[in-house]
């Protein structure tokens, strides 16, 4: 397995998954607040600045009707990469639980630790903290039905849902706090990290290497066959790292 | 040992041929699901509450074209529903002057509103727990004196 160049950056995510994450975030966001808002659990000037208990109110049960069925939607008929992106947050391996206690020496001495290796795309801890949004976010959505279709007059229906909808809501707000502590690059384990989000996607390759190593090493090794099949076949979409490219053009190669 | 194998690579192969178009059916299924829920609740969102006929408002004072001094008491009476905290599953009061911005009242609904001197218009409006409408709101004009 080769070792990564700790000056060179690495793909981590690309334009089309930068650009849906920035949606997601920014829809998000917009439904906390307009939540928070209805909810009267932000300052009164604060709610009459954005529009107002009932403005708010009409945006969060709109916007998340939208976004609910675009999500699910996207999710059930979108590209097959964005299922394998969930399944892959989402799997847990034997082995996973020894990791947080050397994740934990890591962020806290970064210099002196490494983290556990594990092989998936994500890190267990990544993979809890989208464990629990994804959970906490079906919970708000099965609730949010509920609330749209519970007859008028049936308190007790009505109550439940909402209370079960809040307490997702807190539990969805907390891991997303976690995901955007980690993410933003605030932590000296993670500096640098926000760009592979919101910059050009990249990420050090000795980062990457301490976060994600068999993905890392895999990519490496991609972009080393990239290269390799470029130089045999003298392509330069090959040479210049198109992976499929490069593939179907081995495959093409006569034996 | 071939002849072992090969039972075993067909039915491989027939499962294979089998998971996509289940997957299909299921993701068709909850598409459809999805649809029904999504249509009821833009069915319920656009006709509010008058589905049932149990809800009711009316705004008993001040009474339209009225000259009151303030503070001016809001009476408003409800049929079929009970003012308190959506966490209850209770209702509550959208109160706005003048096509202003609406302000939320949970507890009562009868209260002493502050409302300076002149011509004016107060909307009310029903709200359930999720803080929308029951029914249309109402209104009444009234004229405040010093």
């Amino acid at each position: 397995m080769r070792r990564p160049d700790t000056r060179q950056t690495i793909l981590r995510h690309g334009p089309v998954v930068r650009i849906a994450h920035a949606l997601l975030a920014l829809s998000v966001i917009v439904l906390i607040v307009s939540g928070l808002g209805m909810a009267e659990r932000l300052p009164g000037q604060a709610v009459s600045m954005l529009g107002g208990h009932v403005w708010l109110g009409d945006l969060h049960r709109q916007l998340g009707l939208v976004f609910g069925v675009a999500v699910a939607g996207l999710m059930l008929f979108g590209p097959a990469a964005g299922r394998r992106l969930i399944r892959d947050m989402c799997r847990f391996r034997r082995g996973d639980a020894t990791w947080f206690r050397s994740f934990v020496r890591y962020v806290l001495a970064p210099s002196r630790h490494r983290p556990q290796s594990h092989d998936g795309r994500f890190d267990p801890g990544q993979r809890i903290v989208f464990a629990v949004i994804l959970g906490s976010a079906a919970v708000l959505t099965v609730s949010a039905a509920a609330l749209y279709l519970a007859p008028v007059g049936s308190t007790s229906l009505l109550a439940w849902a909402l209370r079960i909808h809040v307490v997702a809501a807190v539990i969805f707000i907390a891991a997303l706090a976690v995901h955007v502590l980690v993410g933003v690059g605030l932590l000296a384990s993670h500096r640098n990290i926000g760009r592979v989000m919101f910059g050009d996607g990249r990420v050090k390759q000795g980062l990457a290497y301490t976060l994600w190593p068999t993905w890392t090493a895999g990519q490496i090794t991609d972009s080393n066959a990239d290269a390799v099949a470029g130089q045999q076949h003298g392509t330069p979409a090959a040479a210049s790292g198109h992976t499929d490219l490069a593939r179907r053009l081995d495959k093409a190669r006569p034996e | 040992m071939s002849q072992r194998g090969k039972p075993r690579q067909t039915r491989r192969t027939s499962a294979q041929a089998g998971s996509p178009r289940r997957g299909l059916l299921i993701r068709i299924t909850a598409g459809v699901a999805i649809l029904a829920i999504v249509g009821a609740a833009i069915a319920i969102q656009a006709g509010g509450g008058a589905d049932d006929p149990g809800v009711a408002f009316t705004i008993n004072a001040p009474t339209d074209g009225a000259t009151v001094s303030s503070p001016v008491t809001l009476d408003v009476a409800l049929h079929g529903s009970q003012l308190g905290s959506p966490g209850d599953g209770l209702d509550h009061l959208h109160l706005s002057l003048d096509g202003g911005q609406p302000i939320a009242e949970y507890s009562s609904s009868r209260l002493p509103l502050q409302i300076p001197s002149g011509r004016h218009t107060l909307t009310v409006e029903l709200a359930g727990p999720d803080h929308a409408p029951l029914l249309p709101d109402r209104s009444v004009t009234f004229t405040v004196t010093g």
